[in-house]
């Protein structure tokens, strides 16, 4: 709804290093060049939102791309946390995640604007997938 | 003999002295004037003048002599002249009279004759009756007299004449005087009777102590009251009835001591008898007493006036009448009682006619007047008359049956009257309560005696009435004799908790425990279900306490194993969430990197790898793949297990047709004829039940036989609580000796190339089935096909543990 710059500045909440890799080259193969900013843990995504610490000085994202397996603070906390926190409600969020049984992720926040993708293995379908994160955050 | 010879000559100097003139007229003057005093016997002189005289003018007045002699006769004095020697000269008619023959042996005293005892009859013990008694007081004067000259007075003596054959006491009193006459001693004896007199005086002293007497012990009390209401005297009784002393009684006024409401009245009484309108009156009042109870009494007041006339005081009796009024009420009351009495009494006559009924009989009876003794109710009276007709007993009971209710009868024969009283009284409703109270007393009895289990009854003072068999074997007391024997007394070393606990079950309470622990004497623990609750009689009575005990340690015991095992169990299906978790998430995820990068590998390097290394690749991909597979599998198996249980109405026909929706694709690819016959509703959790049918249908289309199309059909049948289901095929059939093995988990018969897969779809299904209460089982024939069957409940009615179970569906049948 509102017009976003041509740059998007994405968070990237993984651990997985093999993931995050792989969402770079889809990123890269679907010619996105975003400003992509990458956290390992939920404590860290919450300093980076909440520009803390070491995050003081980094810009706002246009987007999270949100694991829920993580270390220490799993992703139904962060989602709970920014959902509670007003400055951060109208952030877009995409769930990114191994599991089938957490689809129903995104009705537990109604609040939240926030959207599900399934990992998969398959180059193509990874290409899809992060345009389709593209889209929504130009338009949520 | 020597009495007639002294009368001769008592005559003799009696003619020679009735002589001198002129003085013996003055004499017989004087004697007139002093008739008078003579009777008052005052001066005995004029007497001894008048004797004089009489001896003077003896010779001389012999004319007069009669008259005188009259004179001296008619005076009511007896009146003797004696010699010295006791010879009676004269006698007057009076003192002959009194005298008879006990003044001498004769029967009448005459002149000359001695005179004699008088006392004789009086006290004939002492008395010689002699002439000479010395003891007779009349006897004694005259010797004293004799003796010493001078005259003796107003001795009194008593003496006992008979006259004219009665016997006669008679008070006299005597004077004596002596005197010379011829020169010789004489005495003049006069004896006045006053036995009037001395009576008077007696009654006069004995009434007056009579008198006393009444007032001061009378049974009623006596009080006199001056016309200001001071009390001035009261008897003891009065002390009695109104608890005042005399001396307090006299310090008060009627007034003060008159119930107020009562005090009007009486005074207009009082006011009556002052007046002079009433001689008396008579009023039932109450008096306050000392201690401020009323008393009733009955009060007599009358006046007492001066000579005058003017009223003095009231003599006030009184009687209390506390007892006379309940006396009087309760004979009212019994008067009232057989017309009022609710009850029903009947008088017979001796003959047997009915002379009374009452209300109460007439209406419960209608004709017992006219039937008399044929009437039911009175049936067999004379043998009960005839029994109460014994001295000993004028009462007899007994108890009679009309119209269905029971009588009390108790039968009185009034023996004065020569009636028989008939006293109903309808106890249907004790006769009932008492059979209720037997009959309950005895169905508990019977119950607690049967009882399979540890169970005694007592009554109100702990004593058994009855016991189980287990009761007596738990306490090792089989064969022994509790009945009417105390609890306390078979088990002494009872605690006082535990009597505290009987206590207040006797009471109404109801005590119980579910688990209570004890120790027993050897410090091992038994645990013990108890309860202890009063037993009512049917009347509501509490008529004891009922005892249930079981030892429940074994179950106690159990049950902390099961509390153990349902621990573990709780334990183990979380861990086996957690599984669930780590296979969804990290199992699967480096699985995804592996075949993502390897993957990429083929895409992006294929051209520069050579026959085998792409070879390899393809080996790893497939290693993944199946890897995933297997993770994705289990997992599901998991969430089969997992899923909470919640049954409600499922329709399996629906479930049936979107499980055959479901595998579509596969049965379109085999050509395969999927049916079913008709379906019912059962207890399931719908998704399982489709995720139930989808594995059975795919595998019945997977293990087909080549070349031949797939036949799959569904029947239903009911038994019991419960539909079985059969799934028929004609596949390629399983080796019987196979067919538990086809439900285990990762369990595979063929090879992957021939029938791919996990081998996890049978073990999903045996897990539904039995997570829905049910079993799975196959029958097959290797070559012809095999029939899985499972049972699932059926729909049951609506309970209240199962909320979730309300049918919502009209349930075709």
């Amino acid at each position: 709804m509102t017009s976003k710059r041509d740059k998007l500045t994405i968070l990237l909440v993984e651990d997985n290093a093999g993931d995050v890799y792989m969402v770079r080259e889809a990123m890269d193969e679907a010619g996105l060049t975003p400003n992509l900013h990458v956290v390992q843990t939920g404590i860290q995504a919450m300093d980076f939102l909440h520009r803390r610490g070491a995050f003081s000085g980094v810009p706002k994202p246009d987007l999270v791309i949100l694991d829920l397996n993580l270390p220490a603070k799993p992703g139904q906390e962060v989602m709970a946390e920014i959902e509670a926190a007003p400055s951060l409600r109208e952030l877009p969020i995409a769930v990114f995640t191994t599991s089938e049984s957490e689809r129903d992720i995104c009705g537990r926040y109604p609040r939240l604007r926030s959207m599900f993708a399934l990992k998969t293995p398959m180059v193509k379908e990874l290409v899809e997938i992060v345009k389709s994160f593209d889209l929504f955050a130009r338009t949520a | 003999m020597a009495v007639r010879s002294n009368r001769e000559r008592e005559r003799a100097v009696g003619r020679k002295r009735v002589a001198s003139g002129r003085k013996e007229l003055l004499a017989g003057k004087e004697l007139e004037a002093s008739k008078d005093e003579l009777q008052s016997l005052n001066d005995v002189n004029a007497l001894k003048e008048l004797a004089d005289a009489l001896h003077r003018s003896e010779e001389s007045l012999a004319k007069e002599r009669l008259n005188l002699q009259t004179m001296f006769d008619a005076v009511n004095v007896g009146l003797l002249l004696i010699d010295e020697n006791g010879v009676v000269r004269r006698v007057n008619e009076t003192a002959s009279r009194w005298v008879g023959k006990d003044f001498s042996v004769s029967s009448s005293l005459q002149p000359g004759d001695y005179l004699g005892c008088v006392h004789a009859i009086a006290d004939p013990a002492r008395c010689g009756h002699t002439p000479f008694c010395t003891l007779c007081p009349i006897r004694k004067s005259i010797e004293t007299a004799l003796r010493t000259g001078q005259p003796v007075r107003h001795v009194e003596a008593q003496a006992a004449f008979e006259i004219d054959g009665t016997v006669t006491s008679l008070w006299l009193e005597i004077s004596v005087d002596p005197l010379v006459l011829d020169g010789m001693r004489h005495v003049v004896l006069a004896m006045i009777d006053i036995t009037a007199r001395k009576q008077a005086e007696e009654a006069l002293r004995s009434g007056e102590a009579r008198f006393r007497a009444i007032f001061e012990q009378a049974a009623v009390g006596i009080g006199q009251i001056d016309l200001d209401g001071r009390i001035l005297a009261t008897n003891q009784m009065m002390s009695q009835i109104l608890g005042y002393s005399r001396e307090e009684l006299q310090q008060k006024t009627f007034e003060e001591i008159t119930h107020p409401d009562d005090l009007p009245g009486e005074r207009e009484l009082i006011d009556g008898i002052i007046a002079g309108r009433d001689p008396f009156y008579t009023v039932e009042k109450r008096y306050l007493r000392k201690d401020g109870n009323p008393v009733w009494v009955r009060v007599t007041s009358s006046l007492v006036r001066e000579v005058s006339g003017k009223p003095a005081l009231r003599i006030s009796i009184i009687e209390d009448i506390g007892e006379l009024r309940k006396t009087r009420r309760e004979l009212e009351r019994t008067a009232s009682f057989p017309m009022l009495n609710p009850n029903p009494i009947v008088e017979v006559d001796p003959d047997g006619r009915v002379s009374f009924v009452n209300p109460a009989a007439r209406q419960l009876f209608r004709d017992i007047e006219e039937r008399g003794t044929d009437h039911l109710w009175l049936a067999n009276l004379e043998s009960m008359v005839s029994a109460c007709r014994k001295p000993a007993a004028t009462l007899t009971s007994r108890e009679v049956i009309v119209d269905g209710r029971w009588y009390h009868q108790t039968i009185h024969f009034v023996s004065g009257m020569q009636q028989v009283r008939i006293y109903g009284l309808d106890i249907t409703a004790r006769r009932q309560a008492e059979e209720r109270l037997l009959e309950r007393e005895e169905q508990l009895r019977i119950f607690v005696e049967h009882a399979p289990a540890s169970i005694a009854m007592f009554d109100t003072h702990m004593r058994y009435l009855a016991v189980s068999q287990r009761w007596l074997a738990d306490y090792g007391l089989t064969g022994q004799q509790l009945l009417s024997r105390s609890h306390y007394e078979v088990f002494p070393e009872i605690t006082e908790q535990w009597k505290e606990v009987h206590h207040r079950c006797l009471a109404g309470a109801v005590e119980r425990a579910e688990e209570d622990r004890f120790e027993r004497p050897d410090g091992s623990i038994q645990w013990i279900r108890w309860e202890v609750r009063p037993w009512r009689s049917a009347l509501g009575a509490i008529g004891g306490i009922i005892i249930f005990f079981e030892d429940i340690t074994e179950r106690k015991r159990a049950e902390e194993v099961l509390q153990r095992s349902a621990e573990e169990l709780a334990r183990s299906n979380k861990d086996l969430e957690q599984f669930a978790y780590v296979a969804s998430h990290d199992l699967q995820e480096p699985l995804r990197i592996v075949s993502g990068f390897i993957g990429r590998l083929r895409e992006r390097y294929a051209a520069s790898l050579d026959d085998r290394a792409r070879e390899y690749i393809d080996f790893a991909v497939q290693g993944a793949q199946r890897m995933s597979q297997l993770v994705h599998d289990l997992l599901e198996y998991s969430r089969a297990q997992a899923r909470p249980r919640q049954l409600k109405p499922a329709d399996m026909k629906e479930a049936f047709d979107r499980a055959r929706a479901n595998c579509m694709a596969s049965i379109r690819e085999a050509g395969a004829a999927v049916t079913c016959g008709d379906l019912p509703i059962v207890m399931g959790d719908p998704t399982q039940l489709v995720q139930l049918l989808q594995n059975l249908i795919g595998n019945a289309i997977k293990f087909r036989r080549p070349e031949t199309s797939p036949e799959v059909q569904l029947f239903s049948r009911r038994v019991q609580d419960h539909w079985v289901f059969h799934l028929h095929d004609n596949g390629i059939g399983i080796p019987m000796d196979q067919a538990e093995r086809v439900f285990l988990i990762f369990q595979q018969l063929h090879t992957r190339d021939m029938y791919p897969g996990t081998g996890i779809g049978l073990a999903i299904c045996k897990k539904i089935v039995e997570r829905h209460g049910g079993r799975i089982w196959v029958q097959s024939e290797m070559g012809k096909g095999s029939t899985f069957s499972f049972s699932l409940p059926a729909l049951s009615p609506p309970q209240a543990s199962e909320p979730a179970a309300v049918p919502e569906l009209e349930i075709p049948q």
